[in-house]
């Protein structure tokens, strides 16, 4: 083997290597993509969470969605008011308004209610609700498999002293994934301002809910007679706020038989132990 | 003897089904109070038909058929209907139900044990109304209307009609005790539907362990006339060798296409029981208001087979078969592979029930549910195919994209792979979970 294989090897090298460098630079020139660098600055404003509140596969798909496809800019629920008007500014239009959301679980009896049976198995909710039509007796009620826990992208949803499920409302930030996978759908978005809610959701009526669970909506229909705002109807056994007319007086909650209605701005108590601990409310 | 074909996979569980001892078929007593769910078959729930107060006899028509998918519904018993109301059901939790009241008159709507001799004359769209009006579904536990499965659309020919008597469920001997019994009978039906269908090849598969029953179908088929076609084909022992695809293909070779149905290849399924309800209802012009079911399990003091009338509750049976003195951890409706296990024993007796365990706590083991190892085990033993670990692991992390690409939606079922594992993983509790995962997403989106 001589000197010319090295040198014929290293020349064809050569010359591969040159030709494929000059077609690389030559269509980075002329083939390349402008993308719009608003696209780039609009994905660094956003927070980059990933949850899917604004309905788009992620932030950087969102931020294009609003360069390309003129996209509302209001539709950032974890960014809120400021990421908001941020991008209005760069892109020249004027800020819709948003509200502040944050999830509820309508329930609070789930630890302390009745069980049908002993359940062996994965330790989801998705899945105990399909054995037989879920663990407690409550057909509305909590399963505590806390697929909701595991679902959210930001850890706001803890346990409390009951296993029962809670959301913490300061670290929520609104994007609904719990409530697309309450398999029960026990949760809704609720105005952050409105702090008077009713955790309940069940739809039997009152004699079978005292039954089965000590905090559940019996439809007695005190806070409809106490709500000075007309605010309240009872829907099919089930006590409903109508947050268009509550203005969060907080009267509803004193009359309640069976304590389901919360005030967070008052004493926070682990919901279905309220009379016991004096837990201040971590808000 | 040859080898068997047979498909790729499958397990050996302990099959215990010698506890039920003799094989023979008891009657039990009608219940003092039915409770008849609406929801008998798959598909829609049928329409009741009497309202509070009235009186009914032994197979009086109680509910109707509602939509396509749907099927009839008739009293077990003669009596009062005295509430249509909530109650406990084995396979959705609740649902709701007609509830009537013996008379221990026990009178029938008509004589159910004369032959119609008119029966051979009829035309296939005349046995199918009687099917339908008999309100049959298919009772090896799937409970899809007979009359729509007898129909298939006319592009589709059945060639080979295929009576499946494998029965792989360990515990059970109903089908098992069923062919023993009623072999003669279960023949003319099968007779009447091949020449319905038009097929070509009638097959009874039979799996190895019931020699006594392959020994007489084999004699029976000998001395019947005009067999032509009709053949008893024996199975190997094995689990899910009585699942409708695997059974598919260990008869005829042919693999149902993912998704498909049995029609596809033109074959058609149907369970033993259901070929005797046929005849029931064809030649006795008796509609489906029994059916054979087994009591066993260990926690049982006598095992036996039962011609129950539907909406006896299981507490019935149970306390009249006797509990043993044993520690009693479940309570299961069908067979231990497949069935559901009961919270409560007040759950009617439904068309779909072919059994009723009574397991204790040494046949019912809790598991430590440990990490996966990657074995593969359970790869090796699924009858479809699939890699259950792999899609279980998918749907645990949310991707169910991912695991709808790797086969999660031709999962039967069948529990193989959680029985095989070593770790005790819940493989299958999670593809349940990404087919309910799965079909929702698919819902929102429409």
């Amino acid at each position: 083997m001589g000197i010319e294989v090295i040198i014929y090897s290293t020349g064809v090298l050569l010359v591969l290597g040159a030709g494929f460098g000059i077609a690389l630079a030559v269509s980075s020139k002329f083939l390349s993509v402008e993308e719009d660098p608003r696209i780039k600055k609009i994905s660094d404003i956003l927070p980059n969470i990933n949850c899917g509140a604004c309905g788009f596969a992620g932030c950087s798909s969102y931020a294009e969605a609003i360069v390309t496809k003129k996209e509302k800019v209001n539709l950032c629920m974890p960014g809120g008011e400021k990421t908001s008007k941020k991008i209005a500014g760069l892109m020249g239009i004027a800020p819709d308004s948003i509200e502040k959301k944050v999830a509820l679980i309508h329930c609070c009896g789930g630890g302390i209610g009745k069980k049908k049976y002993d359940y062996s198995g994965v330790k989801d909710c998705r899945v105990i609700n399909m054995v037989a039509g879920g663990s407690v007796e409550c057909d509305y009620g909590c399963l505590m498999g806390y697929a909701c826990l595991r679902s959210c992208p930001v850890h706001a949803i803890e346990k409390n002293e009951n296993l029962m499920p809670y959301v913490i409302r300061d670290k929520c930030v609104g994007c609904g994934r719990c409530v697309t996978t309450c398999p029960r759908n026990l949760i809704e978005l609720a105005e952050y301002g409105k702090k008077v809610h009713i955790l309940c959701s069940s739809h039997d009526r009152g004699a079978e809910v005292i039954k089965v669970c000590k905090v559940g909506c019996i439809g007695c229909g005190k806070c409809v007679q106490a709500c000075p705002f007309n605010a309240i109807r009872i829907e099919n056994n089930l006590a409903v706020i109508d947050y268009s007319k509550c203005r969060v007086c907080g009267k509803c909650v004193d009359v309640c038989p069976v304590k389901v209605i919360y005030d967070w701005r008052k004493d926070f108590t682990v919901p279905g132990k309220q009379q016991k601990s004096g837990k201040k409310n971590e808000l | 003897m040859k080898a068997r074909v047979t498909f790729k996979g499958g397990i050996h569980p302990p099959e215990n089904k010698g506890l039920c001892g003799e094989l023979s078929i008891k009657d039990f007593p009608p219940p003092e109070t039915a409770v008849l769910p609406l929801q008998q078959s798959l598909g829609s729930a049928s329409e009741p038909v009497v309202k509070k107060g009235d009186k009914v006899k032994k197979g009086t028509l109680i509910a109707r058929s509602k939509g396509y998918i749907s099927s009839n519904l008739h009293s077990s018993v003669s009596g009062e209907v005295i509430d249509i109301r909530k109650s406990p059901h084995p396979l959705l939790g609740e649902a709701n139900a007609i509830i009537i009241k013996s008379d221990n008159r026990d009178e029938p709507e008509r004589d159910y044990s004369a032959e119609e001799a008119s029966a051979d004359s009829l035309s296939s769209g005349e046995i199918l109304e009687l099917i339908q009006n008999a309100g049959i579904v298919g009772l090896g536990g799937a409970t899809f209307p007979a009359h729509v499965k007898l129909n298939p659309p006319a592009d589709k020919p059945i060639k080979t009609f295929i009576i499946n008597g494998a029965e792989c469920e360990p515990y059970l001997t109903s089908d098992h005790s069923l062919m023993l019994e009623c072999a003669d009978r279960i023949l003319k039906g099968a007779a009447l539907i091949k020449k319905m269908l038009k097929a070509e090849k009638c097959l009874i598969a039979i799996e190895e362990n019931k020699k006594d029953a392959i020994a007489l179908f084999r004699q029976k088929i000998i001395q019947l006339k005009n067999a032509e076609g009709l053949q008893v084909f024996p199975l190997k022992v094995k689990y899910p060798q009585g699942a409708e695809k695997q059974l598919i293909y260990t008869l005829t070779g042919k693999e149902v296409p993912s998704g498909g149905l049995p029609m596809d290849v033109s074959v058609l399924v149907h369970n033993i029981g259901t070929v005797f309800a046929v005849y029931e209802a064809v030649f006795l012009r008796k509609p489906l208001f029994e059916r054979i079911v087994t009591v066993s399990g260990k926690g049982i003091k006598n095992p036996a087979n039962w011609r129950v009338r539907i909406g006896t509750t299981f507490k019935m049976l149970v306390n009249h078969s006797g509990l043993a003195d044993k520690k009693i951890k479940k309570l299961i409706m069908g067979g231990p592979m497949m069935g559901l296990a009961q919270y409560t024993d007040e759950v009617p007796v439904v068309k779909a029930t072919s059994g009723i365990l009574v397991l204790t706590s040494d046949e019912a083991a809790d598991f430590e549910h440990l990490a996966c190892i990657r074995c593969g085990k359970c790869v090796s033993v699924c009858p479809m195919g699939l890699m259950p670990a792999e899609i279980s692991k998918m749907v645990e992390k949310g991707r169910i994209d991912t695991a709808k690409s790797i086969g999660l939606m031709d999962c039967m079922e069948c529990g193989s792979c959680n029985y095989i594992c070593p770790s005790g993983t819940n493989l299958l509790q999670y593809i349940k979970l990404g087919k309910y995962e799965y079909l929702r997403s698919k819902n929102v989106k429409r």
